[in-house]
Order: C-alpha cells, then structure tokens, then sequence
C-alpha cells in the first residue's frame, strides 16, 4: 500500500526534535485528481524532557471537515493514526495492537500522546489513514501514510561496578543467610539469578544455591539486592536439606560470581565482573550478645566516633538501622554511622561535639549475625531444649557516660 | 492474585472485629489520581473492587472499578503472545516489560495483570485489563474511586527519629495478597531481617489504621522453629472455620487457622506437606468441583498439584523427619497437561485462567478447565 522511509532521529534531551518529511505519500492512485499528502513526526515536548509526541499534519479538507462535526473518541482515532512497537523479533508490528495514549488536534496537526515516554533504540510503526476520520468527497482522495520512527539509544558507556559485598570477611559460617550485593548505579531487575553464581573450589557452579525469589529483594533505589540462601537447606529436618546438604559446607572454600553482562538500569553492561573468595567455618548457632560488646565513649567536646567491638561480624543493612544513641532526654543523637573491621566494629560520629552526659546504645532486638540469629532470638529455636519463649523487648540498651 | 469469597461465619467475623478493626473513622472511596511507586501482587474482591499492592509505597490501594457483569461463555478466554501484546500497548519492547502478578473479577470476566515497564529511575508501574477477547487497555488511575492502606513498616523503623541517618534502605516485598472474609491479608518478605509477617486489614480500610501484623514462624517436625516468609497462600474452610494455606520460601506446605491471625501474636504454622528441593511454589487456588473442594498450586519445577482439601482437615501434619527423598505429607496428584503455569486465577466455576508459555518471553493467557 504505502511507501516507506526509515528515519533515525537522535535524541538529545534537551532539544525540539523534529524529523520531517521522511513520509511520502502513495503513488498508486495516479489518476486521481487530488492528492493529500501528510507528515508524520516524532516530536519532543519543550516542557517535558520525556515527554515525546506523535504528530501527523492534517489534511486541510479533514481539518475543515472535523472542524465542523463532532470530536471523535479515542477509539475512532486509533483507527486514524495508530503507532505501533515494531521490533524485530516475535510478533510483526500487524499482529500487536497499537500503543495506547490520548490525541488532541492542534493547528491543523493531530497529536498522540502515549501513555509512556516512547523507548529509545526501537522503532515506532506509524500509520496515519485521515479517510477513517472523514468520508472523501468526490474528487478527493487520501493517502495511508506510512512511516517508522525511532529515538536513537544513546551508546550506554560500561561504568557501573559491584562496588562492595557484605558481608566482606572472607571466613564465613556454614548457615551463611545473606549477601548484600552493592552496585556504583542502579541496576536492571528481573532474572537477576542468572547473573550470580557460587563455585565450589573445582571452580564448578554449585546447582540452585540461593532463594530465587520473582521479587527480588532490591532497596528502593535499585543498587543494592539481597541474596538469601535457601532457607530449606539451611534449616534443620527440611526436605530439601535432607536431599541436598547445606549450600555451604564447613573447611570447603567458595567464590561468589558476579558476571559482567549483567546490565545496570541504563541498559550498560557492567564494567567488569565480581568474585568474592571466601571459605566456610562451622555454623554459627549462638545470640549475638550486646553484654559482650565493647564500648569506647568519646571525649566530652570532641567529635570522636563513639565505638562498638563486636566479638564477631553483624548484618551490614541491620547495623546501620538497629543502632542508635540517645541522650538522657531520649532524643536521638545526630550523626553518621561508619561500619568497619570486616562488620565488626559500629562507630558513630556525631554532628555536634559530644556534651557531658548520660547516654545509651539503642538496639533493636532484630539486629542479626551473618547467620539470621537476632539480639531476639536464634536463626532456629530447638523447641525440645526451650519449649518457650523468653519475652524480649522490641529494644535493649546499652548506658554510657561522657564527661564526669 | 485470588478471588476468594466464602461465607463468612458470623461468629468469626465478629471475634476478628473486636482484635483488628477500630470502629470510627471508616473511609469511603475518595476520587483523585492514584500515582504507584511501584507494583507487586494484586487481588480482586467483591464489587469490582481491585486491591493493587505498592511495595515501595508500602500501601494496598483499593479501586473501585467500573467492570460490569458479562455474558462471556464460559472458558472463552485465550491470548497468544501476552506478554509481546502487553509490551506493544505499554509503547515498548517485550525485555522492557515485567509481568508481576494476574488476577481476575469473575463476575466480568476481566483479568487484570500487575505490570513493570522499564527499568531504573525511568520504571512504570501499571495494571492493565485483558477481555476475554484479547482486547488489552491500561486501567486508568486518574481521577479513579479508590481507598489507601498504609502497611506498618517494621517496628524499629517507626522510632529511629528523624534526620539522624541516611536514607532506610529497608523495602518489604509484597509476595502475596488476598480478599478474605471481608479483609485483605497480605504476606511479606524484608530486603534486610529475616522474618515473615501476615498482615491482615479490614475493608473498607479504616481511615489512619495499618495493617496489623503476626509474625510467622514455621516448625520443622516439632521441633526447629525458624522465622518463615510466606510465598503464596490461600484461604479455605474446613468444617466451616476459616484457615490459611501458606507455601513458605523454605517449601513446606502449612495450615495456619484463621482465628490466630491476632495482632502481636507469633503463629506457627502446622506443616502438611514438604514439597522438596528445586521447586519453588508460584501461586495457588481453591475450587469446587463436584461438590468437593480441591487445591491447584502451580510450582517451578513439579508442575502443577492437586490436593484436596477434606484432607488436610483430618491431615494431622508431619511430626517426624522425612528420609531417603521424595515428598511427605498430605498426598496430591499432578495434572500432567497443565505444564509451564506460572500464575493461576480462578476465571468461572469450571475454568482457571493461567499465565503460561514456552519460555518468559512468550507467554499466554488462557482458560483451562479445572481438573
């Protein structure tokens, strides 16, 4: 039916783009007597960065026409100008409905709005039919008019990294719970599990050793995600455990395996992969205690981290939200928390210089080790050893004194 | 994910009142734009009502659609190429576009899927409807009936004060959420602690209250007692009373009765069956058939099993550790033919609607007729 050019626009964030005259109209009606031709463009909102129109130019025998009948509906319009995903693969552009939006005519030119910025990097199939808006008139005859319209991608540059994992000591229990995975910039989610792997020490992929879970434990900001183990094989008497062993087993060593083709939420491939050596110690079964922490209190007047010693490494997430210090009027101290000492150290810095006083170490009884056992209560409960449960407070504290 | 309507029992319904619902302030609709942070599971319930779940937001809005009764044939319902139809509508290509969670109005026949496009800062969170005709449309959500509940966060992160630390990295994913006897009951699962909490809202939402949560923990055999995420569940009577069927994150199958679903409380859920390693349970349902009721769960690599309720009634759970491999517990059958499922939701009395397909890039959706 219709001819077609192809026309690439870039995409420049901060400039009206146009891209004109990349349509033409038909040839196969050469007799006829009149002969309409229109433009389609992409077009780039200057008071949206993101926002991207459609435009097709009227016909002005249909702008007069529909000047003079009643609005047409949404769905009228999509039989008018309907925009189509055009990719290579899978279903033809034909077979996939259009993309959904809202159209409004202004200055002669019919405007579709989709209901999302359209994609960089993929073609846009636009067809423009004014005879579905109006009925010819003798004489008159209107082109389909054709055309395929992209945003270029812009060449996303490999830069993000795996900037840490917690936790980083590289002895780590057998009943191991979690890894926190760090990214220098947000990441692309979804089959995140087929980027990370664990090997054994024949450098040989050990077989489903983490919870793969469709959710994906990411933090709001999309560069940080959670790992867990397979609680079914961490946890005593369960099936899978039974059938299969702990993932980790105790003096075997292990590399945690990030690949680089994982993609950051830019479409980039990371700069370079990640592994972690690390090997497996026995299981840790106990409480972390805070009655054996060691407390170092700054100097009144200084701003010297106030320091706690762990005897052995705390969740890295936990840490940072569980802790606090409060003064005696139970106001919360402002200040920076730095964790260090491979996760066994929580030192805090505050803003202002530290006044005389009494002051106390808030703790919330869900802080954990590395292998899920909370300040609350162990990662598993022998109910044959403790039948019942000791009431423990949602917080402890620990007091200390600055000053004399 | 479900519809789920079952008699309530007035009795139950009225004990549950006194721990969960304060009785002022009840919140009718409010119309306005409803603007998502992000989007997980959803479920329907009565009247057209569609809970969607915004983790990011930690909230359960619901939205009062205008879907009608229909007139569709039972069972006529199929859609080739889901997921690349979905993709053309939203504007982008089919890796663009995540489908997170399927649910169903019976009563119109409309079937909503919970939907991700994009990624990073640039990431849409959407629901589109899908008629039995194929037709696909993004649900609108401005100026839009709908009513808001705030999800508690974890105790902790209600007391740490203001300013004092960088940004909570903490996010509860949402795995599960479910219309239930006149609530919405939605299950949990921390970026950061490992614990499990059921959170259970009454609807109409009440005007400031949050869900209210009950930890949950699983018992291995009587005896290892460990926190317990839930994945998936249902909700199902036996002799009248209302129970819980969860899938925990550690496989086993559990029974947990409603009635101890108390704010506050520690519930531990009694294990009815072990399903074993490299499966991971993806959704389930509850129907009726010929007078008996049955239970459909889709799973990662077992295909899809069928149990039947009556029972787990009499199912006095696993008490003894499982040896030498397999499955233990209340006996099921595999459906043979329905491979590949990924969510399931019940469509009409004869008919589940299925997410299914070869691969994740090329989905259907399709009724089956139950089993």
């Amino acid at each position: 039916m219709s001819a077609r050019d192809y026309c690439a626009i870039a995409f420049c964030p901060f400039i009206l783009v146009l891209q004109l005259g990349c349509s033409k109209a038909t040839q196969d009606n050469a007799e006829e007597s009149t002969k309409t031709t229109g433009l389609i463009r992409l077009v780039k909102r200057p008071a949206s960065p993101i926002q991207v129109v459609f435009e097709a130019d009227l016909p002005q025998a249909v702008a007069d026409s529909l000047a003079n009948s009643e609005a047409l509906e949404t769905k009228d319009w999509e039989k008018v100008f309907h925009i189509h995903v055009d990719t290579a693969q899978g279903l033809s552009w034909r077979e996939l409905p259009p993309v959904q939006g809202s159209y409004q005519i202004t200055n002669n030119r019919l405007i579709f709005e989709p209901l999302f910025p359209p994609q960089a990097g993929i073609n846009y199939h636009a067809v423009f039919d004014p005879s579905k808006a109006v009925r010819p008139q003798a004489g008159m005859s209107f082109d389909v008019i054709e055309t395929i319209l992209r945003i270029e991608k812009p060449k996303a540059k490999p830069e993000t990294i795996v900037s840490q994992v917690y936790p980083t000591a590289n002895s780590l229990p057998e009943n191991l719970l979690k890894f926190y995975l760090h990214f220098s910039a947000p990441m692309r989610q979804g089959k995140v599990y087929s980027h990370i792997h664990l090997l054994n020490a024949r450098n040989e992929k050990i077989d489903l050793p983490f919870l793969e879970l469709d959710e994906e434990l990411w933090n709001p900001d999309s560069t940080r995600l959670t790992i867990l183990f397979d609680p079914g094989r961490i946890k005593s008497g369960l099936l899978p455990r039974e059938q299969d062993g702990p993932v980790l087993q105790e003096g075997q060593s292990y590399t945690l395996k990030i690949d680089a083709t994982w993609q950051d939420a830019a479409g980039a491939p990371l700069k370079h992969g990640f592994t972690d050596f690390f090997v497996v110690t026995a299981p840790d079964v106990e409480m972390p205690s805070p009655a054996r922490w060691k407390m170092t209190a700054p100097e009144a007047g200084s701003i010297n981290p106030m320091t706690l010693d762990f005897p052995e490494p705390l969740d890295h997430a936990l840490l940072q939200r569980l802790l606090w210090i409060e003064d005696a009027g139970k106001h919360a101290v402002e200040g920076q928390v730095q964790v260090g000492n491979v996760e066994r150290q929580w030192a805090f810095v505050p803003n202002q210089a530290w006044k005389d006083g009494d002051y106390r170490v808030v703790i919330g009884t869900g802080l954990e080790d590395l292998a899920g056992n909370s300040v609350a209560r162990p990662f598993e409960v022998d109910r044959v050893q403790r039948p019942d449960d000791e009431f423990v407070p949602d917080y402890v504290t620990l007091e200390f004194k600055i000053g004399n | 994910m479900k519809t789920i309507q079952r008699s309530i029992v007035g009795l139950f319904a009225a004990l549950l009142a006194t721990f969960f619902v304060s009785p002022s302030d009840a919140a009718p609709y409010e119309k306005g734009d409803v603007k998502l942070q992000s989007i997980g599971p959803l479920a329907t319930g009565p009247d057209g009502v569609l809970f969607i779940s915004d983790p990011k937001a930690a909230s359960i809005i619901a939205i009062k659609t205008a879907a009608k009764p229909t007139d569709n044939p039972p069972g006529n319902f199929k859609v080739e190429g889901l997921k690349a139809k979905v993709a053309a509508v939203l504007g982008a290509s089919v890796d663009q576009v995540r489908i997170i969670d399927l649910a169903v109005d019976t009563s119109s026949q409309l079937a909503y899927l919970s939907v991700i496009r994009g990624q990073g800062a640039n990431a849409n969170a959407t629901v589109v409807s899908v008629r039995p005709s194929g037709k696909i449309h993004v649900l609108s959500l401005k100026n839009v009936q709908h009513a808001v509940a705030k999800l508690s966060n974890a105790p902790a992160d209600q007391e740490t004060g203001t300013g004092r630390r960088r940004r909570n990295q903490r996010m509860e994913s949402i795995t599960d959420i479910a219309f239930v006897n006149g609530k919405v009951i939605v299950a949990g699962l921390s970026n950061e602690e490992f614990s499990s909490t059921l959170r259970t809202i009454p609807f109409p939402f009440e005007g400031s209250q949050k869900g209210s949560g009950v930890r949950i923990f699983h018992g291995a055999h009587g005896r290892y007692e460990t926190s317990s995420p839930v994945r998936t569940f249902v909700s199902y009577d036996i002799a009248g009373d209302p129970y819980i069927l969860a899938a925990y994150t550690c496989t086993p199958l559990v029974k947990i009765p409603m009635m101890e679903l108390k704010p506050g409380s520690n519930v531990v859920g009694e294990t009815i069956a072990e399903l074993g390693n490299r499966n991971r349970p993806l959704d389930m349902i509850v129907y009726k058939k010929d007078g008996k009721e049955y239970l459909l769960m889709a799973n990662s690599s077992r295909g899809v099993m069928k149990i039947t309720t009556e029972k787990l009634g009499n199912y006095k759970g696993i008490t003894e550790k499982v040896s030498g491999g397999g499955t233990k517990g209340v006996p099921y059958e595999t459906v043979s033919d329905w491979t590949k499922v990924y969510q399931l939701a019940e469509l009409d009395g004869q008919h589940a609607l299925v997410v299914r397909g070869a691969d994740g890039d090329n989905l259907n959706l399709e009724a089956v007729r139950l089993p």
